[in-house]
Parts: C-alpha cells; structure tokens; sequence
C-alpha cells in the first residue's frame, strides 16, 4: 500500500484552542511494551483478529459437517423414496412400449402378407382363360403340322426343303404341348398351395391376434402401474430436491456470515496501520489535535466492525437454528413417501416377475408364428420360381411360331406357283402367331407381377430378424426381471436407509447444537472489541486526546492518503463522515446485482 | 467430467467458504493463497476458471491474471475477481489485466453459481 505519510502534515489554525496543552508522546507513560501507545494498542488488536478468525473457523467446521450429514441425509431420502429405481424403471417402459409397437407391425405384416396372396391368387384365375387358349395352341400346331408333312411330300422339289418345316411345326407342337402341361399343373399346385397358405395365413392371423391381445395384456397390466410408480418416484424426488435446496438457502446465509471474518480481518488490519501511522507522527511531533479526528475515525472502524460480525454471527446462528427444521421436514416426508412406495412393493414386484415370464413366452410364440409365416412365403416364392420357367419357355415358343410362320411365308414364295398350298399352312402359323402372341406376353406380364408382389412380401419377412426378435425378448424378460428385484431389494433396504436417516439425524442434531453454542461464544467476540474499545478510549485519553478534538472533518489531502488504505465501500462511507471528501456512487447493469459485473 | 475451479485468496476462510459453496455443485476445487502459487499450480493443472481475490502478500491479483494471460493454457480461462474492493478504477485494473468479471464480497452461494454457470457457458 502506498505510504501515507504525506497525510501527517500538521494542520495550522484550524483546531479550537483547549486548555489542557497538547498530547506529546513524552507525556504519555508507557505501557512496559513500546514507548509508541497507539503501536502497542495496535499490536494487541491483532488478538481481536485472532479470536475472531478461531471461533469463525469453528463455525465453519460445524457449518461443513453440518452440510455433509445433510447431503447424506439427502441421498439417502431419495433412496428411500424409490427415486433412484426410476432409470431403470425408465428402460422397462421404453422396452414394454416397444414391444407394443412391434406387436402392431407383425399384425400389419400378416395382414399384408394375407392381402398380396388374395391379390396373387385373384390375378392367377384371371390368367386361367389365357392359358387354357395356349393349350389349344398346340392342337393347332399339331394339325398345321401334319398338313405341312402332307404337302412337302406332295411337292417334290428338292430345292426347296418342306420336311424341316414339318419337323420344325412338329417340334414347337410338342413343345408346346409339353411346356403348357406343365405351367398348367404348376399353376392348379401354385393355386393349391396359395389356397392352402392363405388357409394357414388366417388360422395363424387368428393365433396372433391372440397372441397380440395377451401381450397387450400382460404389458398392460404391469405398464399403468409402472408409469404411475415413477411418476410418484419422480414427484418425490422433485419434493426431496426442493427441501434439499430450503436447506442450501440456511446453509448460504451461513457461508455468507462467516465471510465476515475476512472482511473484519482487512478492515482491523487498516485501523492498525492508521494507528501505527498516527504514532509515528505523534512521536514526530505533531499534535494530537491534528491527529484527532483519524483517532475517531478508527474508532468508528472498530465499532463498526465489531457491529458487522455482531450481526454475521447473529446470521450464522440462525441459519444453524434453521437447518434443524428444515432437515425435519425433509425426514418427515421421506418418511410419508418412503412409506407410500414400500406399501405395495413386494406385490408388484411378484406381478412384475410372473408377467415378465408370460410375455417372454409370448414373444417366443410371436417368433414362432413369425417363422411359419416366412416359410410359406419362401415355399411360394419356390414354386412361381419353377411356374416362371415354363412361362419362359412359353415366351420363346411364341417367339419360335413367329420365326416359323416367317419361314413358311418365304418357302412358299420360293415355291412359286407349287406352293399355293404351303401358302395356306404358313398363312395359317401366322394367325395362330397372332392370335397367341398377346396372350402369351399378357401371361408372362402376369407371373413376372406375381413374382415381384411375392418377392416384396418375402422381402418384407426378411426383414423381420428371428434372432434379433429373440434377442428382444430376452432383453425385455431380463429387464423386467431386473426391476423386480430391484424394487424387492429397494423395498428392503428403504427400511435400513430409514434407519440410518434417523441416526444420522440425531448426529446433526448434535451438531447444530454445537455450532449454535460456538455461535453463542463467538458473540464474546463483541465483548473482546469493547475490551479493546475502551483501552482504545484510555490509551487516546492518556496521550492527550479529547472528544471535541474530533469536532472537525479531516481536511481532503489528508483524507486522500488515508482512503487509499481502504478497499472497502463501507470503510469509505465512514470515513466519509470523518472528512471533507465525497464518496464515490457506483452504478452497475449486471443482471446478477450490484456486487457482480461481467465484463 | 467435473470442470476444475482454481480459487486464489489468502483467506483461508474464503478459500473455504468457496471450496465448499463449489464442490456442493459438483466442481473439483484448487487453492492457492496468494498469485505466486496460483501461478505454480497453473503449470501442472489444467483448469477451467480461476475465482482470485485482489489484495493479497506476495502478489496480487491483478499481476497474476496479466501473468496469467501471458501462459497459453491460462489466455482464454475465465478469471472472475472476487473481493471487497468495488472501485470502478480498481474493476478497470482488473479488466486491463484480462479478468473476466468482478464479484464483491461476500459472495452469495447461488448468485457465484450463476456466474461461474454463465462464464463457462
């Protein structure tokens, strides 16, 4: 800190005269201890800070034991409130309306499922009429075939080669016939077996839809209390935080009192620097009236300080005298809650058990329909795999009859006037080109539809993991499980947790006692001050020092040097009262108040 | 992880007073009783906010947050002030020297939370 010697300048003229002559420091007996009064006076100021910062620290101590047993108390609470079950009772409803959900889209599954093979078998009879048309293809072919044989006997040109026609018409009539027979027997075991699989669909639709009601039951019948346990768990935990932050109110008002003892600290620390300084000068020779009125200045500190830690350990007292109740109310009503959430514990925790086992059968019995279903999928999508084969072939047969009529049309007209009769067959093998060409696309068209309708709905099971779904349901039986015995031990150690509430209780109890009487020792601390106060009064006396020395305020460039010793607005307020100099208004924007500013 | 707080006072009481009022809230706390000292643990500690009083033996606030700053792990850290002092020239020093803001004591539990919470963002 800066050197105030300047602010010692003897003041000329400006004290009333007394009649007793002024103070020196030779008149002044000593103390034994220095030949500077004011130095010792201020040596043993330091007492006050020391007594001061013991029973403050004491405070403390019981202020931190305190706050731990309370935080203990706290944790504990929420514990016995079944608060800290909700986690884990967080993840079972998750998974339960999961399981719900799912449930919904394996029933949308089978429906669509059921749904594309209606729609397969209604597109396979539509298909029927075209493909008994093609059947009849082949006795067509078959008799334009023996009229082709006929004729190229009858024609005898050996440039021309007629037989090969034959041969040719012959071969696309067996192939026909062949090809024909057997989509059509695939066809009537592709209708039978859809019949059958839509037979199967509807019994294990059936299945499901029981299956479904009963998960929904036992899901149901452990959800709604589920939800409502945690619910109540979460409101106690929200009413047990709430008491928590009453007893954190108690406890800041405390840390704020016990600050007091820093501030004390610095402002006796400055009265004891003024005092050395005005020993100084008194020693040096200037008068005592010069010095009066930073005398009643410092001792204006002392009594203000004292009058501050007065009241901060009056706060603190009250704050210690408030933690009682306030843990009371928080112990009182985790007893209510404790008491709500044990009530019915053990009983839910059965259901939760026994419900957890029924729903992983089910699940079970799910993946089992689910398995079924994809296999008459599977066996479906096989069998149009083998009809697709001979609608192949069909499609190259019809390509086949094209080529053949073509080449008919062009023997004949190498034939000339010959082969008017060959002009017959081969205009013949054109219409019957023509009048199956559309049916046979419409009925390629129609089994490559099928195909892709199954492959969407084999697709569609595909997906629809049976190891995964396991694995859920595991999961699921595992969690609730779980929770069960969670809530059991829960339920049995909320009676071990009460108990230990209620002596942890009784430990703070003590300990606020003890720090209620520290707080009532520390008050002595007013008593060390007026002590000190009135050696302050003797000691000022006996160099010389009168009240009405004090009548006038300092002059500004004394005053100066001594307020930078201070570093305290309520050091610069009162001095302010003790000299000319103003004191400086703050003004601030922060949103947090006066004492707090953001850069 | 918990975020680290470095409160520089020589107060012994204060330190306290702030240690406790932090560690309710779940902060880890370093002390140190002057700016020398916080300077020393600076080095070996990587914290998230300095709270450091003004006056104190040794060295004083305002020159450790300028030395501070200097230190690349301690340039951007937020620095509040904590003291009795509430000069607008004193807070002007502090903010020269890179404080981040200014808290007269004493300090109220919840608005010193507030801060912290609003400066480490």
């Amino acid at each position: 800190m800066d050197d105030t010697n300047a602010f010692f300048q003897p003041a000329l003229g400006v004290l009333p005269e007394t009649s007793a002559e002024p103070a020196t420091v030779a008149s002044v007996p000593r103390d034994g201890v220095t030949s500077q009064p004011l130095g010792a006076l201020s040596k043993r100021l330091s007492e006050v800070n020391r007594t001061t910062a013991e029973r403050f620290m004491a405070l403390a101590a019981a202020l931190q034991a305190s706050a731990q047993m309370a935080r203990e108390i706290t944790a504990l609470s929420r514990r016995a409130t079944g608060a800290e079950l909700n986690d884990e009772t967080g993840r079972a409803i998750t998974l339960l309306h999961g399981l719900v959900q799912k449930a919904g889209e394996m029933s949308a599954s089978l429906t669509s499922c059921t749904s594309r093979f209606s729609e397969i078998q209604s597109q396979l009879a539509a298909a029927r009429p075209q493909l008994e048309k093609l059947v009849k293809m082949r006795a067509l072919l078959h008799v334009v075939g023996v009229l082709s044989r006929i004729e190229a006997n009858r024609i005898d040109n050996t440039l021309i080669d007629l037989s090969s026609l034959s041969k040719d018409i012959d071969g696309l009539a067996d192939d026909v016939e062949r090809h024909m027979n057997e989509i059509l027997s695939k066809s009537q075991a592709l209708r039978e077996r859809l019949t059958a699989a839509l037979k199967q669909l509807s019994s294990l639709s059936g299945e499901q839809s029981t299956q479904i009601a009963q998960m929904r039951q036992d899901t149901q019948a452990v959800l709604a209390p589920m939800l409502e346990r945690s619910q109540a768990a979460a409101a106690a935990a929200n009413e047990i935080n709430d008491q928590y932050r009453n007893i954190q109110a108690e406890t800041a008002k405390i840390v704020m009192g016990l600050q007091v003892e820093d501030i004390a600290r610095q402002r006796m620390e400055h009265v004891q620097t003024a005092l050395n300084k005005v020993d100084e000068q008194l020693h040096a020779g200037v008068a005592v009236e010069t010095c009066a009125p930073i005398l009643a200045l410092q001792r204006a500190q002392m009594e203000s300080t004292r009058d501050t830690i007065d009241e901060a350990v009056e706060k603190i007292e009250s704050g210690l005298r408030a933690l009682g109740p306030r843990v009371s109310e928080l112990v009182t009503r985790t007893r209510q809650l404790s008491e709500q959430t044990r009530g019915d514990s053990s009983a839910f925790a059965g259901t939760l058990a026994s419900r957890a086992q029924d729903i992983y059968a089910v699940c079970d019995d799910s993946q089992a329909l689910e398995r079924k279903t994809g296999e008459i999928v599977h066996g479906m999508v096989e069998a149009l795999e083998q009809m697709m084969h001979g609608a192949n072939a069909i499609e190259e047969i019809g390509a086949s009859v094209h080529l053949v009529s073509m080449n008919a049309a062009i023997k004949t007209a190498h034939l000339g006037r010959e082969g008017v009769a060959m002009g017959v067959i081969a205009e013949e093998l054109g219409k019957i080109n023509r009048n199956n060409r559309g049916d046979i696309e419409q009925v390629g068209q129609t089994l490559r539809s099928i195909r892709q309708a199954l492959s969407q709905v084999a697709t569609g099971e595909s997906a629809t993991d049976d190891t995964q779904q396991r694995e859920e349901g595991k999961t699921l039986h595992q969690t609730l499980d779980g929770l069960a015995q969670s809530i059991r031990t829960s339920s049995d150690q909320m009676q071990t947790d009460l108990s230990t509430v209620e002596s942890t209780v009784k430990r703070l109890s003590s300990e606020l006692g003890r720090g209620c009487e520290l707080a009532r020792q520390a008050r002595t601390i007013r008593d060390l001050f007026d002590t000190h106060i009135a050696n302050f009064d003797h000691t000022v006396e006996q160099i010389g020092f009168r009240p009405e020395m004090a009548a006038h305020k300092a002059d500004s460039d004394e005053a100066e040097s001594l307020a930078e010793l201070y570093t305290m607005e309520s050091e610069r307020r009162l001095h302010s009262q003790y000299s000319a100099q103003a004191s400086v208004a703050l003004s601030n924007d922060s949103e947090f108040g006066d004492d707090v500013e953001l850069f | 992880m918990a975020k680290k707080i470095l409160i520089v006072d020589d107060s012994m009481m204060v330190r306290q007073m702030v240690t406790f009022t932090l560690q309710e809230a779940g902060f880890e706390v370093l002390e140190a009783e002057n700016g020398q000292v916080a300077l020393d643990k600076l080095g070996p500690n990587a914290v998230d906010l300095i709270v450091t009083d003004l006056n104190m033996p040794v060295m004083d606030g305002i020159t450790m947050i300028a030395q501070a700053r200097q230190l690349a792990k301690a340039k951007f850290i937020p620095i509040l002030m904590l003291t009795t002092e509430s000069q607008p020239e004193m807070k002007a020093k502090g903010k020269a020297a890179g404080a981040t803001g200014w808290l007269v004591k004493p300090f109220d539990p919840p608005k010193l939370l507030a801060v912290i919470a609003k400066v480490l963002g």
